[in-house]
Formats: structure tokens, C-alpha cells, sequence
């Protein structure tokens, strides 16, 4: 098994060992759960450390291919074929130490642990999975995995009176982006005429024979509002606030931290580079389209009074800055909006395990209620201060360096969008974290609060890990950038090669302003 | 391509992507007008399909991977029913 396989394997194997492992041994599936997750963290760690930015034939490493399905009367080619590039590299990285967070926080499930472990470590090996394949047969096959232990733990260890509801709302709009996508993918396996789902060969036959300008027109969209709503794109983002608000910690710092980076890596990764032509026609709506996310959900979260739905709207408007940096189409803007999907990656885990934190210590979420917290639990306060900092984009974690890219890179492209979307992260984003900070954290101690205690040592680890990895990404950020940048180059090839077919039209015109200048001083 | 032959499935996916906006908006009182209005749509796209297409001739999309003939029709036909009877059940359901 290659260091690349073991990071998602070993997850999906203690499934099945904590299978087999009587319900009332509560603490050794716990263990068990824990143990998978760190090694899988630390081999994810160990496949960073590798990782060198020297290129390398088609620009994968770490690759892994075994034949699995071939039935050439069908014109049928499935392979297990996994590797690894600058875009998912700090993908799969963030989601390891995500899932071993979220293993951490997941004291808080008090019945039916041995079925609520099972699904985590499904959906860790699932979601891990996705971002290593490179065949779009395991790509969608390892997202369904771990979408599907999503709605079962929002619905058997979801909180409040609206789960029941918010199960039935993110499992519509997931079941329905996911099979639209589903429906843009198998057409484009079909009218490549590549047979086959080999993502690097399909690339390889796209590149030699671009698809038709018709199929890429009606594949593109399909592609763009199926992964849309799965990342929860303006106007069909509904689904986040109110099922992350639903879900129990662990569940929402995976789905909203990793899972729902898959729609924007499906884009990157096919959408973009397999159909620039029909991509060309939809970006600008899509650069648009962010603004609902940076704005509209920013001032939503300003609204909001509970903090996991002021969490949830954040989460959303986030996901507009990664949007806009795809919609760019530059190196600068697309290399940003890849850090924003590893920074979002850690802060969504952050904010959604202290919010689970301080919903078991007082029992509410309800920011009213809550107040005067920081001297009572000095460690979780603190860590709330940073996360709602890193959230507003303060220089020193992850986030800014990515959405400073982003706005740096979109800003040529779509000024008017930038400089609306710059207001809404820097104004909008900046009041309701801080009025979050002022609610839950200042203020007179109340009385009611005066016996909490503080995170214990073991309780502190995830935070303590999720701080760290944006605190280091966002004063080290060429760790994760000098990675990236090879990678998002040979997507923008791909995807520029329109512009580059339109230079001699250019040309042209340039030749042409010329003879016309030339005309006019030629005397008559 | 034929991109023509699969305006009905794209019919269907704009519906219920309508329906996920208007959801949106639609206070929870009212939602089942939007689920009369959604059966409503998927009704008049089972309509169309009898006028749009024959069914005589079998015609294919996607290297002949997608076909539309009567079957094809029928079973479509049949699917738009039945989300329709789900929405305006008969009394003695």
C-alpha cells in the first residue's frame, strides 16, 4: 500500500475494525477511531514533507495505478489511479489534521458511539479519497461516501428543534447538486470519445481534440451549479447555515472544513481545464454570483443571533472569495483561491469545534445569553479571539494571505466585483466577528457562568492544532504557495489556450489599425 | 451534439433549481403551493415531451450512449406521473 493510498485507507479499515468491536468498548472505538486518524494525519504530514515542486510528467507524483475495470465491448476503462499535484496536496494535508480534530471533539456523542464512529471514519476515508483519485469514477464515488454519513449523523446526532428539517433540506439540495454534477461528468466522459474516466487521459485526449464549442456550453453549466450547490454558491446555499447549525461538531468541521471543498476542486480540476471555452461564457456570472456569497450571507451573518448560524453564513460568504479567485482565471487569483480552500479548511474546523466546545460547557448557543466568558474560560476565549480574527482576514493567519490573492488577482479582471467584495470581507466580515467577540466574550461575568471550567489539556489539542496550522500557513505561506503555483500553471495553460487561439485575431487588428493609420497620412 | 434531444432532463433540472431559490423565499406556510407549483412544471414538461418527440425514430446523443425512443418516452412519461400523483394524491390514497 503507497504512502498516498494508506492516508485514506486506513481511516475506511478502522471502520470496519470498530465494526467488529462490541458496542459497550466505548473507550477502544474511540481509541481505535483516534489512533487511524492521527496515523492518518501524520502520513499526510510525511507526503507534504516529500512533496517537492519539480515537475514531473503530467504533473503528478506520488502516482498510483492499478487496472480495476476494463470491458472494451462497452468502451468501459475504470482504473484506481491516485497521485498528487500542489491543488490537492494541501487539500488532503488539511483534511487529515480536519479529521483528527474532529475525532478530538467527538467526546461530546453520548449514545450510539460504536454506528457515530463508523460514519466519521467513512467519511474522513471517503473525503480523503476524493482529493487523491484521479480517476472521476473514485473522485465521485469516494465524495458519495462521505456525503451519505453526513445526512445520517445530522439526523441521529443532530441538535435542535429544526434537525429533523435541516437533515431533509441539505440532503435535497446535496442529493441534487451532486447528481447534476454526476449528469455534467458522464457527459463529459461521453463526448470526449476518450473512453475513459482517467482524468490525466482525458486531459491528454481534451487537450489533442478541445470538445465542441456546443458541448462545452451545456457541460460547463452542468458542472458549475451541480459543484455549486454543493459548496453552497449564492443563490442555493440555504442548505449551509441551517444544517451545519443542525449537525454535531465533528460532522459540520468536516463537511463545511473539507467536504465542501470538493465542488471547487471538481471546477478546478475538470470544469476549468477540460472546457475553458464553455468556462469563458460563465465566469463573469460566476464572479457575480460570489458577491451573493461575500455580501448578501455577510450581512446575514451580521443578522444572525445564534453563533453556529452566524458560523454556517460565515462559511458561506467565505466560499465567495474562492470563487471570485476561480473566476479570475490568473495565477495569482487561482493560487489564492486554493490557500482560501485550506485556510477555510482549518477555520471552519476551528469555529465549528469551539462552538461545539462552548455549547457542551453552557448548554446554549445563543449569543444573548452567553457573555462575559473570557475570564471564566481564558483558553477557549482566546481561541475564539483568533479565530474570528483569522475570519476577518487579519495578516498573520492563512486567510489573509489567500484573500489578499485573490483580491490582488481578481482585481484586473473584475474591479467593480473586487471592490465590492474587499467591502464585504473587510466591513461587513470585521463587524459580525467582533460583535460575536463583544457578546460571547466581554462584558460583566454573569452568574450563571461562574462555575465553567476551561478546556482541559487533552481538549485543548485540536484547537491548539488547527491555530498552529494557520498561524504557520499564514506567516510561512510559501509552504503552501511555492506548491501550488507549478500546478495551477499547467491548469491555466489549458484554460487560456482560448485566449492564446485568439491572439492572432489580435494580431489582425492590430495589422489592420496599422494600415488604416498608414492609409490616412499617405497623401491623396 | 444533439444538444436538443436532452431539453427535457435540462427542463427538469432548471425546475428544481427554480424551486431550490424560490424555497428560499417562500415562507413555511406556503411551501405547498411551491410543491403544487414544482408538480405543476414537471406536468407541463411531461406535456411537452408528447408534442417535442414521436418516438418513431430512435435518436441518439453522446456516441449513441443516450437514446430517445418510445421507451425511453414512456418510462420518462411515467416518472412525470408519478411525481405529480405524489403531489395530488388521489382521495383514496
Amino acid at each position: 500500500m503507497s504512502l498516498l493510498s494508506a492516508i485514506f485507507l486506513l481511516p475506511l479499515l478502522a471502520a470496519l475494525v470498530v465494526l467488529c468491536i462490541p458496542r459497550n468498548y466505548k473507550f477502544v472505538i474511540r481509541l481505535v477511531t483516534l489512533g487511524a486518524t492521527f496515523a492518518s494525519m501524520l502520513l499526510a504530514l510525511a507526503l507534504f514533507a516529500k512533496y517537492n515542486a519539480a515537475p514531473v510528467e503530467n504533473g503528478f507524483k506520488f502516482v498510483e495505478r492499478h487496472a480495476w475495470v476494463s470491458v472494451s465491448a462497452l468502451k468501459l476503462d475504470i482504473g484506481w489511479h491516485l497521485g498528487v499535484d500542489g491543488i490537492n496536496l494541501g487539500l488532503i494535508v488539511m483534511g487529515a489534521i480536519v479529521a483528527f480534530a474532529a475525532a478530538c471533539v467527538s467526546r461530546e456523542i453520548k449514545r450510539l458511539e460504536k454506528e457515530y464512529y463508523t460514519l466519521l471514519l467513512v467519511m474522513t476515508g471517503g473525503i480523503l479519497g476524493a482529493f487523491a483519485s484521479l480517476n472521476l469514477f473514485f473522485f465521485y464515488f469516494f465524495h458519495e461516501l462521505a456525503l451519505v454519513p453526513t445526512f445520517i449523523m445530522i439526523g441521529v446526532w443532530g441538535h435542535g428543534e429544526n434537525r429533523n428539517y435541516a437533515t431533509f433540506k441539505i440532503t435535497i439540495y446535496l442529493s441534487l447538486g451532486a447528481l447534476i454534477a454526476l449528469a455534467g461528468l458522464v457527459a463529459l466522459y461521453l463526448q470526449s470519445g476518450a473512453n475513459t474516466f482517467d482524468i490525466v487521459e482525458l486531459t491528454q485526449a481534451v487537450k489533442a481534440r478541445p470538445l465542441p464549442l456546443a458541448a462545452q456550453s451545456l457541460i460547463f453549466p452542468l458542472l458549475l451549479f451541480g459543484f455549486g450547490i454543493l459548496v453552497s454558491l449564492w443563490p442555493f446555499h440555504t442548505w449551509a447555515p441551517l444544517g451545519y447549525g443542525a449537525a454535531p461538531t465533528a460532522t459540520a468541521m468536516l463537511h463545511a472544513g473539507v467536504l465542501k471543498k470538493f465542488g471547487l476542486y471538481g471546477l478546478l480540476r475538470v470544469g476549468i481545464p477540460l472546457m475553458p471555452d464553455g468556462a469563458a461564457a460563465w465566469l463573469e456570472i460566476l464572479a457575480f454570483l460570489c458577491l451573493g456569497n461575500i455580501v448578501y450571507c455577510g450581512l446575514v451573518a451580521m443578522r444572525q443571533k445564534d453563533l453556529n448560524l452566524l458560523i454556517g453564513n460565515s462559511s458561506v460568504a467565505h466560499m465567495g472569495f474562492i470563487f471570485l479567485g476561480i473566476a479570475s482565471l490568473n495565477i495569482v487569483g487561482v493560487t489564492g483561491a486554493v490557500v482560501v480552500m485550506v485556510a477555510h479548511g482549518f477555520l471552519a474546523a476551528l469555529t465549528f469545534g469551539l462552538s461545539g466546545a462552548l455549547r457542551e460547557k453552557t448548554g446554549t448557543l445563543e449569543m444573548e445569553k452567553l457573555g462575559g466568558l473570557l475570564r471564566q474560560i481564558p483558553f477557549l476565549g482566546a481561541a475564539v479571539v483568533m479565530a474570528m480574527l483569522a475570519g476577518c482576514g487579519l495578516p498573520g493567519f492563512a486567510n489573509f494571505v489567500g484573500e489578499a490573492m485573490v483580491l490582488f488577482g481578481s482585481w484586473r479582471v473584475f474591479p467593480l466585483v473586487t471592490t465590492l467584495a474587499t467591502w464585504g470581507a473587510l466591513i461587513i466580515g470585521a463587524i459580525y466577528m467582533l460583535r460575536a467577540v463583544r457578546k460571547i466574550l466581554h462584558g460583566p461575568e454573569k452568574p450563571e457562568w461562574a462555575a465553567l471550567k476551561d478546556a482541559s489539556a487533552w481538549a485543548k489539542v485540536p484547537f491548539v492544532l488547527l491555530l498552529a496550522a494557520l498561524l504557520l500557513l499564514g506567516v510561512w505561506p510559501r509552504l503552501l504557495t511555492d506548491k501550488i503555483q507549478p500546478s495551477v500553471a499547467a491548469i491555466l495553460t489549458m484554460a487560456n489556450t482560448r485566449a492564446a487561439d485568439k491572439a492572432p485575431r489580435a494580431g489582425e487588428v492590430k495589422k489592420a489599425a496599422g494600415e488604416a493609420k498608414q492609409r490616412a497620412v499617405q497623401p491623396r | 451534439m444533439n444538444a436538443s434531444l436532452i431539453v427535457l432532463e435540462l427542463a427538469v433540472v432548471i425546475l428544481g433549481l427554480v424551486v431550490l431559490v424560490l424555497d428560499w423565499f417562500t415562507p413555511a406556510q406556503d411551501r405547498r403551493t411551491l410543491g403544487y407549483g414544482a408538480a405543476l412544471g414537471v406536468g407541463i414538461v411531461l406535456l411537452y415531451s408528447f408534442f417535442a418527440f414521436d418516438g418513431r425514430d430512435p435518436l441518439y446523443a453522446f456516441g449513441n450512449a443516450y437514446v430517445l425512443d418510445g421507451l425511453a418516452l414512456c418510462a420518462g412519461a411515467d416518472h412525470g406521473h408519478l411525481l405529480c400523483a405524489r403531489e395530488f394524491p388521489s382521495p383514496s390514497c
